[in-house]
């Protein structure tokens, strides 16, 4: 009996052993100095020149491109210091850190803002106006479209330097050896799905985690079946009464068929999934195409617009960062000069990040011009004349709205209420959250 | 009436005693108590933590009143914790009651390694958690495959969710409660049992009839931090589950949270923070009445 408990408790123990030193297998991401984090928020410089600080939550290359804006800008401007500073990723996309160092009056000068955040910090007086900065010639030059989504209550208030749009990526390999062609509507994709899961290989995956991607993949599928959460005016909900339960039907059956990937081994932003076989196809965007001709050029992989319903439109999502500098800042002037000097001006700094540095569409027609040779190899051709042109800028909804959207997909996904009930209970949440003051 | 004289060694006594105290009193005035006097007055703002805050009265404990998602953050909360608590306890009195009957080395050996997953961090713990979970790859269901059981979606299913980050926090918490069961099973004189043993008592009986009401202080003490400690989860749930699927997993800590920072309604997020310490309170109130009875 003695030696039994004996042997139980060594093996629990040797079990919770095992299971605690797995804490190893975790990768660590590589980020920039942790001492330059450390410094922030040191505003002091030298010889009296003026310190405009910049948060960006980019990596590798991406991260480098600010650096190097920064020394360009210092040549021209040698009274002005730019200091880039390293914000996580988590902490960026959720607002917090960049919230609580406004709310204490440690903010950075220069900062990005996204569909989802712009109208929150514009109301809260953040956001530096530059509406004056833009003369005519330079606002012909930004696409309406991009204009519109960095404009609050007539006021324009960041730059828009990227646009990065959704397409289904697909495993051309899969797809030729059971001689298919890539899907089109709806009810193709479900075929294909069907055709091409294994076991092991799930039919598609979407973003199926919480969190501000999640909405931007599921919105388009939303607006092609002739649906949206809000009306024009923005002032009721636009759910009722559309086609948007044909959204909640068709991906609650493919739930039920075991066609979608519910958990997915990482965000769907990256491609990896699909270039690593977990699926046969993935709604992810654009800035995927650079890893697609590098690190995984030897796969398989195509690319195409997202289907369309029966009876539907075309659609797809744009998205992308806008720089913005800090209304609350000392040195607010300098930092707009130096957002219009990056964004507005030269348009070789733009195309020099969405075609160097990464791969995304400007919304400026003269770095589209520039820079079209860019668009017209490989997978980008997809994106340049089947994708571009049916996107529709991501709204700047307010967060009780995106929250309810949310939502309304996890239960589509997870839950168990009829797709019908899942439309009017959002349509109701919707309503409730406009009439609150 | 003749006032009390205090000797001059009890008043050395007292001065040296609050000396020691003094360091943790100072730290629960500013982090603790201070906090929660500010949580009562935001929560009677309107207020976005960027915009000046605006009074709103009782608005705010109006609105959670008629607020179906914090009342259902609140049946899941309870849930959890019917679940976790009494799992933590008997589970963790199991491992002590195992940890005792050991002799020798292994003693040490096998205490240590209990013990070790508690100093591993939530946020790792949450990591690895979903590693083990993981559908397609996680060793679980390989494990499951095994005895023939089919792959389970564990943290993408509404109905295991629960229960899967259980397992997560149970297997971080059991060793540190493990270790203090076992410190008081250590305190029990063995003359006690080998009396019992005489008349006749061993295992079970002497294990009802003197081990357990011998450990009914410990127990109180394991069953009020374990309690308050399940109204408080937040970390693995935020990284597992983010408080799905579904919304299955959004407890009320996380629906604060969400309100709070995601939301901005920080006035709102404090009156739901200050109805939860309350209820935290009133439960530990119950409990504590409900364990010292020592009769």
């Amino acid at each position: 009996m003695k030696r039994a408990i004996k042997a139980l408790a060594l093996l629990l123990a040797g079990f919770m052993l095992v299971t605690a030193g797995c804490g190893s297998a975790v990768t660590k991401s590589v980020g920039p100095d942790v001492s330059k984090l450390l410094e922030a928020p040191n505003t002091k410089a030298d010889g009296g020149k003026i310190v405009l600080r910049l948060w960006t939550f980019h990596q590798a290359m991406e991260y480098h491109f600010w650096t190097w804006l920064a020394q360009q800008y210092e040549k021209d401007h040698p009274n002005i210091e730019i200091r880039i500073e390293y914000v996580s990723s988590d902490d960026y996309f959720s607002s917090t850190r960049l919230l609580s160092s406004f709310a204490s009056g440690q903010g950075p000068d220069l900062f990005f803002v996204s569909s989802a955040t712009i109208r929150r910090f514009a109301d809260a007086g953040f956001l530096y106006p530059l509406t004056d900065l833009f003369t005519a010639k330079i606002r012909d030059d930004f696409y309406p479209a991009a204009l519109d989504n960095v404009t609050v209550d007539q006021e324009i208030y960041a730059v828009p330097f990227e646009m990065e749009l959704l397409g289904l990526f697909y495993n051309e390999r899969m797809f030729s050896q059971h001689r298919l062609d890539p899907p089109e509507t709806w009810e193709e994709m479900m075929r294909d799905a069907e055709l091409l899961r294994t076991p092991d290989i799930s039919g598609l995956t979407i973003e199926t985690y919480d969190g501000v991607f999640k909405n931007f993949s599921w919105l388009p599928f939303l607006w092609q079946t002739g649906g949206n959460l809000l009306a024009e005016d923005g002032s009721r909900s636009a759910l009722s009464g559309s086609q948007a339960v044909k959204m909640y039907g068709f991906f609650r059956d493919m739930v039920e068929r075991g066609l979608l990937n519910l958990r997915p081994s990482r965000p769907t932003t990256d491609i990896g999934i699909l270039a690593n076989g977990e699926t046969a196809m993935q709604v992810s965007g654009t800035w995927n195409i650079r890893m697609l001709e590098t690190e995984f050029a030897d796969q398989p992989i195509g690319v195409v617009p997202l289907p369309v319903p029966e009876g539907g439109q075309p659609a797809t999502i744009a998205g992308g960062w806008k720089m913005a500098a800090n209304r609350q800042s000392e040195h607010a002037e300098e930092a707009a000069k130096f957002v219009m000097w990056a964004f507005a001006g030269d348009p070789g700094i733009p195309l020099k990040w969405v075609s160097d540095v990464k791969f995304a569409y400007p919304p400026r027609k003269s770095v589209m011009e520039a820079g079209i040779q860019n668009y017209r190899k490989g997978l980008r051709v997809v994106f340049t004349d089947r994708v571009f042109g049916t996107e529709r800028e991501e709204p700047q909804l307010p967060e009780e709205i995106n929250r309810i959207f949310s939502d309304t997909i996890q239960e589509m996904l997870f839950g168990d209420i009829a797709p019908e009930a899942i439309v009017s209970k959002a349509d109701k949440a919707i309503g409730n959250a406009l009439a609150q003051p | 009436m003749t006032p009390k004289r205090i000797s001059a060694r009890t008043r050395n006594e007292w001065v040296t005693a609050y000396g020691f105290l003094l360091p943790n009193l100072i730290g629960l005035f500013v982090f603790v108590f201070v906090p929660i006097v500010y949580a009562l007055y935001v929560s009677l703002h309107d207020w976005n933590a960027l915009n000046p805050k605006a009074f709103s009265g009782l608005d705010n404990y109006r609105k959670l009143l008629h607020d179906d998602q914090w009342w259902s953050s609140i049946r899941i909360t309870l849930t959890f914790s019917v679940i976790y608590v009494p799992l933590l306890f008997v589970l963790s009195l199991l491992s002590a009651l195992l940890m005792n009957a050991l002799r020798g080395r292994t003693k040490g050996v096998a205490r240590t390694l209990f013990l070790l997953p508690f100093a591993v961090t939530s946020v790792t713990s949450a990591v690895i958690g979903m590693f083990m979970l993981d559908p397609r790859n996680g060793v679980i269901n390989r494990l499951l495959g095994l005895i023939g059981i089919g792959p389970q979606p564990f943290l993408g299913s509404t109905s295991q969710a629960m229960l899967s980050i259980i397992g997560v926090i149970l297997w971080i918490n059991i060793g540190y409660n493990m270790i203090i069961f076992l410190s008081a099973i250590k305190e029990i004189p063995r003359d006690y049992y080998e009396a019992a043993g005489m008349d006749g008592a061993t295992g079970w009986k002497s294990f009802r009839f003197i081990t357990l009401p011998l450990l009914r202080e410990t127990s109180t003490f394991i069953l009020i931090v374990t309690t308050i400690g399940s109204f408080q989860a937040l970390d693995q749930i935020l990284v597992m589950t983010k408080g799905g699927p579904a919304n299955a997993m959004e407890v009320s800590v996380l629906y604060i949270f969400k309100q709070g920072f995601e939301l901005l309604n920080m006035g709102y997020a404090a009156s739901l923070a200050f109805v939860l310490f309350l209820i935290i309170f009133g439960l530990s109130l119950v409990q504590l009445k409900l364990f010292s009875n020592r009769n």
